[in-house]
């Protein structure tokens, strides 16, 4: 009997073997969905911030122009390209051996920023070194990864709205909780 | 209080008179019930209220900060009547020249952009050409290459106008910072 079982189980293994599924082999994903290869061949950094402080904003802003055709040329995407607010500053020089005021300067010192996205890891110090050998006099350029204060500084602070969200979260703080009267 | 009062009755002494007058002292607040219905209807209605608020607010708060040497400047703009000039005319040679002067920059500028557009197609060119060769010596190594930069901020400063002068005494001075605070 053990003969006639082991017969009839290579003769279905066979007849299973010559199904054409099988000699196909699996299906490949691409028969259901079509595949779409990422041609990015070099990881990406997040969006980064190159800001340009000058005491001149004259050739401050053309370098600023020549920083965004110039990150345009190596492909990357310019996101914003904008000016924040001075930052002032007042000197005040004295006479030699007195505190008599001798000369008072106001400066003010600016600032422009460009913000580029989809920077391939390896282009980003190509990119650094022709600015650095382009950067105008008196011109100190930042490259830094974008962050959320880097936004914020650009505007002016809302004291309402900050008041309004801390009263939002207090109302989560337990030990106000329990002085609601509910819980 | 309780298990005071509980100790006395189990001494059938007779028991101590309790009432709102006697708990109270001049040093306790009345404590109000809260319903407590009443008090979770009172915290989602000012949740809702708060939120709605935020919300409204942070529609209309993003005032970005002025920046001035962007803006009219108003004093001038009011004498500007004041300050204007008529056109200068210039004679046919000066005029040639400076034609011939304009071509000159022009051919010049071009020249050097060609010149930076050749620097990125080589420097682009030459450093996929040592990834790939490295890509093919050792898988890792690559990999830990084309890592993103994690050294940020990248400062860099500009050319100075000229080198530093040679016995050169700074004045005695202080820098005061008069940047416009918007909190």
């Amino acid at each position: 009997i053990l003969q006639m079982l082991r017969r009839a189980s290579v003769l279905k293994e066979a007849v299973r073997c010559a199904s054409l599924r099988e000699k196909a082999g699996s299906i490949p994903a691409s028969v259901y969905e079509p595949v779409f290869h990422d041609p990015r061949e070099f990881p990406e950094h997040e969006q980064l911030n190159i800001r340009m402080q000058g005491y001149d904003y004259v050739p401050l802003e053309n370098f600023q122009g020549l920083v965004h055709r110039l990150s345009k040329r190596f492909g990357f995407n310019v996101v914003d390209s904008y000016a924040v607010a001075a930052q002032t500053e007042k000197v005040v020089s004295y006479r030699p051996n007195s505190t008599m005021v001798d000369q008072e300067l106001g400066l003010s010192l600016y600032d422009r920023v460009v913000r580029i996205s989809d920077v391939p890891a390896p282009r980003l110090q190509l990119l650094v070194n022709i600015l650095r050998a382009h950067t105008p006099v008196g011109v100190k350029i930042t490259v830094k990864s974008h962050e959320k204060a880097d936004e914020d500084y650009r505007y002016i602070p809302d004291v309402l709205l900050k008041q309004r969200q801390d009263e939002l979260k207090m109302l989560d703080d337990p030990q106000i909780r329990k002085n609601l009267g509910w819980e | 209080m309780l298990s005071l009062t509980r100790g006395l009755s189990s001494l059938s002494i007779r028991p101590l008179h309790l009432s709102a007058a006697v708990n109270s002292s001049v040093f306790m607040k009345k404590q109000k019930k809260m319903d407590p219905e009443v008090a979770k209807q009172r915290e989602t209605r000012r949740r809702k209220r708060l939120e709605k608020e935020i919300r409204s607010m942070q529609k209309h708060s993003k005032k970005p900060k002025p920046v001035d040497e962007l803006t009219l400047d108003v004093k001038s703009s009011k004498n500007i009547s004041e300050r204007r000039r008529e056109a200068v005319v210039y004679s046919e040679e000066d005029q040639d020249e400076y034609a011939v002067a304009l071509k000159d920059y022009t051919r010049s500028r071009n020249a050097l952009q060609l010149q930076d557009d050749k620097w990125m197609r080589e420097a682009i060119r030459m450093q996929s050409k040592a990834l790939d060769e490295l890509k093919k010596i050792d898988s890792e190594l690559w990999q830990k290459a084309v890592q993103p930069d994690t050294n940020f901020p990248l400062i860099s400063n500009g050319p100075a106008h000229s080198p530093p002068v040679k016995g050169y005494i700074a004045p005695d001075g202080d820098y005061i910072d008069t940047t416009r605070s918007w909190t």
